[in-house]
């Protein structure tokens, strides 16, 4: 290379070296993270969006006893911790690959040396960081106003909340994979989370639901982690196959997030 | 082009159908360090889907491309040595203008510097602008320095001046020379023919997916069979009769015909013309890569 040269005599420009993997990495974490708090959307389902299901449903019967030792805002507050993730990784996290998409910015991310894990990381740890930040305000709020549970600070509570975040993870990158407009996306996610979430009895109980409509919600994923998540914290009895089930949708939500990058590799031809 | 001169880019025998429309066939060319070279054409012609190819951002259904030695494959390591801009490309709204190049600099070991950077391209006041507030022209203009940021020896422009009035065209192309200088390889692509003529140490002409014409400006127009060109509009059939028995090179396009050829015989056939038809619209010049593009549509007179 330091043979050639241009026409006016001028060496050829060498080859650019890659930066280094932590700049990049936190470079594209800050960025990401600065478009999820300008976006109103995110912040309201995140931020507000859990505050309002506790002021309207969980903070008037917060302290009405639902078993001995456990009150209702027990069962509650795993659910509202739960829904964070679900609100941003289910809606939040397909319609801004949509918009990227939309707007040609995955084909500008494509033509540059930007690697995959990179923007990998940075999506996720920005989604992490307001889902952390959400989950700190609502611990707050219900530790405040009604205290925690010791339960709050085992490793089980901690992993199966960190399980349920890769999960929904997962699904959500496959719901942005798929090739259509970001308003499609968003009445898809939309209405998966809301089905989700309305099926999962973290805003009413599913006794007070048909029978039919009640066996539909056994195929809800989000009821069993719920579930699963509410018995940890009240040290409860977990019912018969919750685990099962719950722990039956790690596999296939890693199936579904291979397909979702089977889907972009394949749209990127 | 000496031999010594290293090849950064290189498209070998490229070709991309869709559902069996050819919109590329067989495209082979080079960029070498320090040159200019502008691909050119309508719109539709494969401009967009060469260079795409070109950069590994579309997979050839034939042959194949070569950037600094490396061959490209999507998401390969050539990216390191391509600046990008493309023309249906965005970033996210919710941007701003320093944020987008600290991101892409933040991609290689030695960026450009942000504040010259954004001097060059004529953005240093839209530095904390969002990058949705900018007009057409800067968000071509920011797009331009985010392919400069990296320092990579090849540029591939799609439409780099498409939008930016002619100040604006201008500058761009006194900072696209100044990049050729300091010995960057160039592939822009643009549908103004004068502008390639104008900028380009290269032109390669796309037609349908077909180079029509490639090489040095000077040497195409050369080449022509003339210096010097006849225009006419609309020319009634006698006067087609008097371009044949002319023997010049001719060409029919839409409603105009061109005629090429030496000056002396340009001139003897415009004044046969205007007395045999009197006030005809015609128009007489130097030959442009304008007019040898009709030709290349191969509609003899």
């Amino acid at each position: 290379m330091s043979q050639a040269k241009t026409s006016d005599g001028a060496g050829v420009i060498s080859l650019p070296k890659a930066g280094s993997a932590l700049r990049m990495v936190f470079t594209w974490f800050r960025q990401e993270t600065l478009l999820l708090l300008r976006e109103p959307v995110a912040i309201f389902f995140s931020l507000a969006f859990p505050m309002v299901i506790y002021f309207f449903i969980g903070a008037p019967y917060a302290n009405e006893q639902i078993e001995p030792g456990v009150k209702f805002i027990d069962v509650m507050f795993p659910t509202l911790i739960g829904t964070v993730g679900a609100n941003l990784l289910l809606m939040g996290m397909p319609v801004y690959f949509a918009e990227l998409r939309a707007r040609g910015v995955d084909r500008r991310y494509r033509a540059l040396p930007l690697p995959g894990v990179v923007f990998a990381l940075a999506i996720i740890g920005a989604m992490l960081l307001l889902v952390a930040s959400a989950s700190a305000l609502i611990i707050a709020v219900v530790g405040f106003a009604h205290g925690l549970r010791i339960e709050i600070i085992s490793p089980q509570f901690i992993a199966l909340n960190l399980m349920l975040l890769a999960w929904l993870c997962a699904v959500g990158y496959f719901l942005g994979s798929l090739n259509v407009g970001s308003r499609t996306t968003q009445a898809i996610s939309a209405a998966l989370f809301f089905i989700m979430f309305f099926g999962s009895g973290a805003a009413a109980p599913l006794e007070g639901l048909p029978a039919w409509l009640q066996t539909i919600t056994e195929f809800n994923p989000l009821r069993h982690w719920f579930d699963l998540l509410t018995g940890v914290y009240t040290s409860a009895e977990i019912p018969e196959g919750t685990v099962v089930k719950a722990l039956l949708v790690i596999p296939v939500a890693a199936a579904i997030g291979f397909l979702g990058l089977y889907l972009t590799k394949r749209s990127s031809n | 082009m000496g031999e010594q001169l290293k090849v950064i880019g290189e498209c070998r025998n490229l070709a991309k159908s869709y559902r069996g429309h050819k919109a590329v066939r067989d495209v082979s060319f080079r960029v070498h360090a320090g040159e200019i070279v502008i691909l050119v054409g309508p719109n539709g012609s494969g401009k967009t889907t060469t260079m795409e190819m070109l950069i590994g951002l579309r997979k050839p259904t034939a042959g194949s491309a070569v950037i600094n030695g490396l061959d490209v494959r999507p998401g390969g390591p050539h990216r390191f040595a391509v600046g990008v801009q493309l023309q249906q490309s965005g970033l996210p709204n919710r941007l701003k203008v320093h944020e987008a190049l600290r991101a892409a600099g933040s991609l290689y070991s030695s960026p450009r510097d942000q504040s010259e950077l954004l001097e060059a391209v004529g953005l240093t006041n839209k530095r904390s602008a969002f990058v949705d507030r900018l007009s057409g022209g800067q968000q071509r203009r920011l797009d331009v320095a985010l392919a400069c940021i990296g320092r990579s020896p090849l540029l591939v422009l799609d439409e780099p001046t498409s939008g930016l009035d002619p100040e604006g065209r201008s500058e761009l192309w006194t900072l696209l020379k100044s990049l050729a200088r300091a010995g960057h390889g160039i592939l822009a692509s643009t549908h103004d023919l004068a502008e390639a003529e104008a900028f380009a140490d290269r032109v390669i002409v796309l037609r349908e997916g077909e180079v029509v014409l490639s090489g040095r400006v000077a040497n195409i127009l050369d080449a022509a069979g003339g210096d010097w060109r006849l225009r006419i509009s609309d020319p009634p059939q006698g006067a087609l009769a008097l371009i044949r028995e002319a023997r010049l090179p001719a060409v029919n396009a839409g409603a105009q015909t061109v005629v090429i050829g030496a000056r002396e015989r340009i001139d003897v056939l415009r004044d046969s013309l205007g007395d045999a038809y009197g006030a005809m619209d015609i128009l007489s010049g130097p030959v442009r890569l304008e007019d040898l593009f009709l030709f290349s549509k191969k509609e003899a007179v």
